[in-house]
């Protein structure tokens, strides 16, 4: 797998790359963080930009741009129990598509995908759609494991209300 | 239900708030009136607005409006975003650079300092005076330390007047870094369904930060591996403390605010400021709250990087915001929820509309130039605010 060429990736792999965004667009649903958080690789980011593409975060203000250790700090803090504006929890539905295998990056098959979120909580029911990019390496355990993951909301600029459920 | 006429009488002399300030469109609107539009009001930051020509789109009050630097003499310059024939927004961008603002719906066109200058086909027109058809100006503009103010008042007090006691703190913060501040970061933008004064009373309202941050804490103690001092130092620490700064100016002061950030995170001011009617400081942000009506607020966070500072720590500047602040962040999404919105929907019970806000009256210091000191965890910036508030409210002037 660490020698694909993206012919090879595009063809060989898609259904694997595919099934993995769906099992991590399933633990996010039930909610199963600490599960979620094992498909991140040690050295993972984890990147919700604000504004367009021309975005940099080294100097602009983003949403959201976590080590792993900052996005386990998420996990700890919404499983806490204290975490007002998780009390009550966002229900919500991921739905993964337009799943493509862009090419390979350092070692890792660069896979984009569009996400159209569904979010309810206290009866308003509110949909986020996203350009999402991961960056996945071989895994044993887990087939793949995630080293980036971007996710361009198209209202990213407007201003927002609770975003603090896990994208 | 109180009949209440004058919305002095909804604050009364022992500190009890009536709800009707939060919920009532009839008090926005007033507030409109004798508070955004006699007071002088934050509009831009000067390191927006470096070069001729530049400009941002913003808000004075609920009316929007575009901040300029002149074109062709630097002058800052503050007018309404509303063509002067049919009524559109001329400027859609939030900030650019331009000579001219040009109307999409008819092609009237403005200098960049606000005058007419051009009317197409205007052979239709008979007799109409373009010197007075220019964008609407403020009558006032002013720059304290960096920061631009604009009032829609012709008179009044001067700005310096109106910052009094908060003047200096705001050149503490113009003197952050090497070389001062800049907002080149852009902003968080939030919106939340409840008050703006709720957002601006929270600023300093050191009472609540161990109750509804209380998971912040917890990924605090993590991260340290014990918990965070913050409350003990809050209630216990006799450095700390809240100052009535008089016009409706608060600061809560965590040891000297002139010895650096206290090891505070990174970035962070050694202070947070409220100056009246609606601009605040807190952590390593300047906090815009723009009311939009009685149960809809706007707010604007920029953060302050450190100009002649490097790259790398003004980025640290930004992911440690981030940790906090924003729609995703580990501690503002919690005062929306809590402080706000579950405000917003306690107000609905209007059996008993009153309010207590009197935490730590009693032990208020009043001192010889006109500040009030009281301790870190009293509602001395809420009071403070609200003395400034009901003034401005009075009908027919002080209360």
């Amino acid at each position: 797998m660490s020698a694909l060429t993206p012919e090879a990736a595009a063809t060989g792999d898609l259904a694997a790359v595919a099934a993995f965004l769906y099992r991590e667009a399933e633990l996010l649903d039930g909610y199963e963080l600490e599960a979620w958080l094992e498909l991140y690789a040690p050295d993972a980011t984890y990147w919700i930009p604000q504004g367009g593409r021309e975005t940099d975060p080294r100097f602009d203000v983003q949403l959201m741009l976590d080590d792993r250790r900052r996005l386990r700090e998420r996990v700890l803090r919404i499983n806490g129990g204290h975490a007002y504006s998780q009390d009550p929890r966002s229900s919500t539905v991921h739905l993964v598509g337009n799943v493509r295998i862009a090419g390979e990056e350092e070692g890792a098959l660069d896979v984009r995908s569009v996400q159209l979120i569904t979010e309810l909580r206290k009866g308003r029911q509110l949909l986020y759609s996203a350009h999402v990019r991961h960056l996945l390496v071989p895994d044993a355990a887990h087939g793949f494991l995630i080293r980036a993951k971007e996710i361009r909301l198209v209202n990213n600029e407007v201003p927002l209300g609770n975003l603090t459920f896990l994208l | 239900m109180t009949a209440i006429t004058d919305p002095a009488d909804l604050i009364t002399d022992d500190w009890r708030v009536h709800g009707s300030i939060y919920t009532s469109e009839a008090i926005f609107a007033a507030e409109q009136e004798r508070i955004f539009r006699t007071s002088w009001l934050y509009v831009a930051h000067e390191s927006e607005l470096r070069n001729p020509g530049d400009y941002k789109t913003t808000y004075a009050g609920t009316q929007p409006v575009i901040v300029t630097r002149g074109a062709d003499d630097g002058r800052l310059r503050v007018m309404l975003n509303r063509c002067r024939h049919r009524g559109a927004a001329v400027c859609q961008a939030e900030s650019g650079s331009a000579n001219f603002f040009r109307c999409p719906y008819h092609g009237w066109t403005y200098r960049n300092t606000g005058e007419l200058r051009g009317i197409t086909y205007d052979d239709a027109y008979s007799d109409l005076d373009r010197e007075q058809l220019g964008l609407t100006q403020l009558p006032r503009v002013d720059v304290a330390h960096g920061f631009v103010f604009a009032s829609f008042a012709q008179e009044g007090p001067s700005l310096q007047e109106h910052l009094g006691h908060a003047l200096p703190y705001l050149e503490l913060i113009s003197r952050q870094g090497p070389e001062g501040i800049r907002l080149s970061a852009g902003s968080h933008r939030l919106e939340y369904e409840a008050n703006w004064k709720l957002q601006v009373e929270n600023t300093i309202d050191n009472y609540h930060f161990g109750f509804v941050h209380r998971s912040f804490l917890e990924v605090l103690a993590d991260r340290v591996g014990e918990a965070p001092p913050i409350m003990q130092q809050i209630l216990f620490n006799e450095t700390y403390r809240t100052v009535d700064l008089g016009n409706g100016h608060s600061v809560h002061e965590f040891g000297d605010p002139r010895a650096g950030n206290n090891g505070a995170q990174l970035g962070d001011l050694p202070f947070n400021l409220i100056v009246f009617p609606n601009l605040c400081f807190v952590g390593a942000q300047v906090r815009h709250v723009l009311p939009k009506r009685a149960g809809h607020t706007e707010v604007r966070l920029y953060p302050m990087l450190h100009e002649g500072a490097s790259d790398e720590y003004n980025t640290a500047i930004l992911r440690t915001h981030e940790g906090f602040y924003g729609a995703a962040g580990m501690g503002g999404p919690d005062d929306v929820e809590v402080a706000f919105e579950r405000v917003a929907d306690g107000m609905r019970a209007t059996e008993q509309e009153w309010l207590v806000m009197s935490r730590g009256a009693h032990r208020e210091q009043p001192q010889p130039d006109g500040t009030i000191v009281g301790h870190s965890a009293d509602e001395v910036p809420q009071r403070a605010f609200y003395r400034g508030w009901r003034r401005a409210m009075a009908i027919g002037g002080a209360a």
